[in-house]
């Protein structure tokens, strides 16, 4: 028995106490077990994190749960740095937010429900990337769709929520179907579901000359079952086109976007591709197509984040640019880079929406920029944990987003990519000039809106406590893992599992990565200086801009008209064929032709129950006339 | 002793012990005072299962070539105990209920069952006429048993009357055949057509005593006394008598046509064929129609005996198989219903096995209501209920023996029977309740149900244990 079946055991357990038992007995006791739960998982990881810095590892089958003939599935798990880096990510947010969630959610109905399904997805991202093969890999994929799902839609009776849930659970399914395709040919090619039997050297070398033409182009296996996997990571991760659910998501209680869209289901994408190293590394169509997604989802995330009012809404469009960061990241062969910004973005972002909710909680969960203003003084906490967190993204040493972002940054130049490089770097500036944006807007200058201000409060402990740790993580997690650069913590950590077999690293001058390293600060600063002299020291000067630049800030605003685009070339034919094909076809055509299957036999039926007449006579005189029809049949044949 | 002498005992010692038991059962009922009459099925379920416990493994042939205990015997028998077990346990409270829960009714029950043991182990047709008319009587009685209510006493007549004919045709067969083969051992009956089967005489006269069979089994066309006496019988009751006196009746087919008539098995193919395809068919269009519960089951009953003859069309030692699967899944995933059917009550103007009846009882019963529910997936033979796996190995049985369209109508007359037994489901989940109705399921039915409920997931489940009990069963 391996000590680490305990980190999945903790949230399942409570998952099943709270769902079997939480309606009507636990009721408004559901933290407590939950917390226990995720707590227990947390311990444990902590523990393994470190028994694995001391060379520990485990890839083993618990037991075999399907055995099908010669065809095995075994349940695994697989413990290596990489799964130990993740499982402190899972479980430290994952801890924080059942944490905050205790005062955040206090007065809902469904508050059992919410920490069952908190278990729930837990459970799935810790099977996610804690399984040993594709098949479980692929089981915590769907799980933590499912449970994210639920999440989402928690308050379901809300339209909005419910579309949003249906919306995340569409996108998922289109990139998830990739996914099948890239699962399958790994299982075809490499005749087996491990990770081991997958990421041999030599039998990758083995397939490197196979290649197909699709669509008139040329394309090696490789590359096929790399791209089909990367379409999973596609709707996982947010990357365009499949981003669109991650704002829509928004819709949900503002935990589950701290620790769905923030620190552990979006990263599922950059997790796998990681992970898959070894293939991703050898695919080079798939490589290129990886950056370039990466890098345009990055630019796009970002200019749309620069024009939104709705603070989560910020916050979303900036988790979609910064998970294009890290999937370029892993496109260039920077996967420890990729992972590491994961890590920091992780306590960093989650942190942000965490205050984020707690300015809901002090404004009554109004949410728009505009309205607030000058809460610095009511909410001190959150704002300097906010300020923390805004820092830290913005990338300015020592906090933590600096060393990840830089390093994502100079491995792309290193590497030669120089229009991802300098694209990446502008939406650097970008990120900076719209998270102190949302900064300054929300608790800087004079209120906006007296009433509302009034009103406003700082949060209780249950919800700062997790700020206040999430901050110290935020501002210590990048230096302490990633200094010095290239040469870190997390790069021996990393390194051994994240280095594929036959790659051939690039590596910088020093003084090239010096150079690059200044003008990244030199940027994130240019953009914090420009958002204060937008937003404190010149206030009219954003309602210029909009009107100098009409067309792109509309464009911008409206999120690039992507909603409206896949309204009119995708949902609307579905829709209006689907509505011909019911009404049209499906009613009076098959419908018909079954009702009336039904209808024969019910009328046949119906008069063949008079025969039954309840006299004596009637019944011998039928056993009569049956001998004697049967004796005839006999006679003649 | 002589051997031989030992050997006839052994051969006819689990009835020998059944009678034994049966006598004491008398005993006990006069001991037991009037509020302890329920004792009187428990100490009749100890017996058989005792009985079972204590059979001898067989085969022992005796009695010059009349008798036989073998497994298929005792698988026969395991049937019956389980039919009786189940029965017993749903009816007391029941019976409490109708103020009827007297002794005599779990003795008469298991004096029916010594009958039907004694069909099944026959291998003479004298054995197996007096085993039947034991079985018959006691079921006739059974069926009257609720005295002060006409229904009752009108099944218990029809019963009675209608099966008087039906023995009458039998031993007008009978006669024909001992006539013309000079014997009434089937082992001899087999030898004397072999070759001889053009004769209209022997033709003539096996036909009558089949039509005895199906009389039994509630073949159409000699079905229609199983409605109206199923219908009019305690609840409870109608429920054994779907199972067990079906059971035996197929028991002792089987054994006859393997036995007695396989020279002629050829020609009789046709016979159950036609017998086959009206009975499932007729049972599930009558049944499309009912809106009482009981007479629906009831139906449905002639309409799984159609399914079993399928088995005998094949006349393959895989289709006999199957019937016994059959036979054993049938028994309690119907007696199963029937108990929840008889516990059933309600307050308006309308029976209360109208189907009206169990409206919204999902929310006011959900465990009784979940396990209808299983009982009428497993009927209509949803995967992975047991119904699906009793289904599975008859149609098997006919897709081996290349008989595909037999097969086909088989599988499109559960489609047809789906519509029925789910219309009880949505009663039960999607309706709201017209009339008050009540169902309390005390210590004994529950047992009864959740054992019957345990037993349809479990076959359903794990049904290689199961099958594995009659796969190696040869007659």
């Amino acid at each position: 028995m391996h000590l680490e079946v305990l980190i999945l055991l903790g949230p399942l357990v409570a998952f099943l106490i709270n769902g079997l038992f939480g309606r009507l007995y636990i009721k408004n006791n559901a933290h407590f077990v939950a917390i226990a739960g995720v707590g227990l998982s947390w311990i444990v990881s902590i523990i393994t994190f470190f028994r694995v810095m001391g060379g520990h590892s485990v890839d083993a089958t618990l037991y075999n749960w399907v055995a099908a003939g010669k065809f095995n599935i075994p349940f695994g798990i697989l413990v290596d740095p990489l799964t130990a880096i993740m499982l402190i990510v899972v479980t430290t947010v994952s801890t924080m937010v059942h944490i905050y969630s205790m005062g955040y959610m206090h007065d809902d109905e469904g508050y059992w429900r919410f920490f069952t399904y908190l278990s729930i997805f837990t459970f799935s991202m810790l099977i996610l990337v804690m399984g040993n093969n594709f098949l479980m890999l692929f089981v915590g994929w769907e799980l933590v769709g499912l449970s994210s799902y639920l999440l989402i839609g928690f308050w379901f009776y809300k339209k909005s929520a419910a579309d949003a849930c249906k919306k995340a659970f569409v996108m998922n399914r289109i990139g998830d179907f990739g996914f099948y395709i890239g699962l399958l040919l790994v299982i075809v090619t490499f005749q087996g579901l491990n990770y081991s039997d997958a990421f041999q050297y030599e039998a990758i070398q083995a397939i490197k000359a196979n290649t197909y033409t699709v669509f008139g182009m040329q394309f090696s296996l490789i590359d096929l079952m790399t791209l089909g996997l990367f379409c999973g990571a596609m709707g996982k991760s947010a990357q365009f086109p499949l981003h669109t659910w991650l704002p829509d998501a928004m819709e949900g209680p503002t935990p589950v976007s701290a620790l769905i869209h923030a620190a552990t289901m979006v990263t599922a994408g950059v997790y796998m591709v990681a992970r898959c190293n070894a293939l991703f590394s050898e695919a080079h169509i798939t490589s290129m197509v990886v950056v370039y997604v990466g890098m345009f989802t990055a630019f796009l995330g970002a200019t749309i984040g620069l024009t939104q009012y709705d603070l989560k809404r910020i916050l979303a469009y900036s988790t979609v640019s910064q998970l294009g960061y890290m999937i370029m990241a892993t496109g260039v062969g920077a996967y420890v880079a990729g992972i590491f910004h994961l890590f920091t973005h992780a306590f960093f972002k989650g942190l942000l929406f965490l205050c984020s909710g707690s300015v809901m909680h002090a404004m009554h969960n109004d949410l728009d920029v505009r309205k607030m203003g000058g809460l610095k003084k009511k909410m001190p906490i959150t704002y300097w944990t906010y300020l923390v967190g805004c820092i830290a993204i913005a990338g300015i040493p020592p906090l933590a987003g600096f060393w990840s972002k830089d390093e994502i940054l100079a491995m792309t130049f290193a590497n030669g990519h120089m229009f991802p490089w300098f694209v990446a770097t502008v939406v650097a500036g970008m990120t900076a000039f719209y998270m102190f944006r949302s900064f300054f807007l929300v608790f800087e200058g004079t209120p906006r809106n007296q009433h509302m201000h009034d009103h406003a409060h700082e949060s209780p402990a249950t919800m700062t406590g997790p700020l206040v740790f999430l901050a110290i993580l935020s501002v210590l997690a990048g230096a302490v893992f990633g200094y010095p650069l290239e040469n870190g913590f997390i790069h021996h950590f990393l390194g051994p599992v994240l280095t594929p077999e036959g790659a051939h690293p690039h590596h910088l001058e020093h003084s090239t990565a010096l150079m690059l390293m200044i003008l990244s600060i030199v940027v994130a600063a240019a953009g914090i200086f420009i958002s204060w002299l937008y937003y404190i020291k010149v206030p009219s000067l954003p309602g210029k801009t909009v009107k100098a630049f009409k067309p792109v800030h509309t464009f911008f605003y409206n999120k690039w008209f992507f909603d409206e685009l896949y309204d009119a070339l995708i949902v609307f034919p579905i829709v209006t064929i689907s509505r011909f094909l019911w009404r049209g076809f499906d009613v009076n055509v098959i419908d018909f032709t079954v009702n009336a299957f039904g209808k024969v036999p019910m009328f046949i039926g119906g008069v063949a129950r008079h025969l039954q007449t309840g006299r004596m006579q009637t019944y011998i005189f039928t056993m009569v006339v049956g001998v004697i029809v049967l004796f005839t049949i006999f006679y003649t044949v | 002793m002589t051997p031989q002498l030992f050997n006839d005992i052994i051969t006819v010692y689990p009835e020998i012990l059944m009678t034994i038991f049966a006598l004491v059962l008398i005993v006990i009922d006069v001991v037991a005072g009037d509020k302890m009459k329920a004792s009187v099925g428990y100490f009749g379920i100890a017996f058989v299962a005792l009985v079972a416990l204590l059979s001898p493994a067989g085969p022992f042939i005796g009695f010059n070539n009349m008798l036989i205990w073998d497994n298929f015997s005792y698988v026969f028998f395991l049937i019956f105990a389980m039919a009786y077990t189940l029965t017993t346990l749903g009816s007391i409270d029941y019976l409490r209920d109708k103020n009827m829960l007297k002794g005599e009714i779990y003795i008469v029950m298991f004096f029916s069952l010594i009958g039907m043991m004694f069909m099944v182990s026959a291998n003479d047709l004298t054995i197996f006429y007096v085993g039947l008319e034991t079985m018959a009587i006691s079921m006739y009685v059974l069926a009257g048993f609720n005295k002060h209510c006409l229904k009752s006493n009108e099944a218990g007549v029809k019963y009675f009357l209608m099966g008087a004919f039906s023995s009458g045709l039998f031993l007008y067969g009978l006669t024909f055949i001992y006539g013309l083969t000079g014997s009434l051992t089937y082992t001899d009956i087999a030898a004397a057509i072999q070759g001889n089967t053009g004769s209209l005489g022997i033709k003539f006269g096996l036909l009558l005593m089949l039509v005895g069979f199906a009389f039994k089994i509630s073949a159409v066309p000699f079905h229609m006394w199983a409605p109206d006496v199923y219908t009019g019988s305690p609840t409870p009751i109608a429920g054994f008598m779907t199972v067990a006196p079906k059971a035996a009746a197929f028991g002792a087919l089987i054994r006859f046509t393997w036995v007695a008539i396989a020279p002629a098995s050829e020609q009789w193919t046709l016979f159950f064929t036609i017998l086959a395809v009206l009975t499932m068919t007729y049972g599930n269009l009558v049944a499309l129609a009912q809106d009482n519960v009981k007479r629906m089951l009831a139906y449905s009953a002639i309409a799984h005996a159609g399914y079993m003859l399928i088995g005998l069309v094949t006349m393959t030692p895989e289709g006999f198989r199957a019937i016994t699967i059959y036979m054993l899944i049938y028994s309690f995933m119907n007696i199963g219903a029937f108990t929840i059917i008889g516990l059933l009550k309600n307050k308006g103007m309308i029976d209360d096995e109208r189907i009206e009846s169990f409206a919204g009882l999902s929310k006011k019963n959900p465990l009784a209501s979940l396990a209808m529910l299983l009982f009428m997936f497993s009927l209509a033979g949803i995967p992975p209920l047991a119904g699906f796996v009793g289904k599975f190995y008859i149609f098997i049985a006919a897709i081996k023996a290349e008989i595909y369209w037999l097969a086909i109508v088989g599988v499109l007359n559960s489609a047809l029977a789906c519509y029925y037994y789910m219309r009880v489901t949505i009663f039960m989940y999607f309706k709201e309740p017209e009339y008050e109705t009540e169902l309390t399921l005390k210590a004994p039915s529950f047992v009864a149900t959740f054992i019957a409920a345990v037993l349809v997931v479990l076959v359903g489940f794990f049904p290689s244990f199961f099958v594995n009990l009659v796969s190696s069963l040869t007659v």
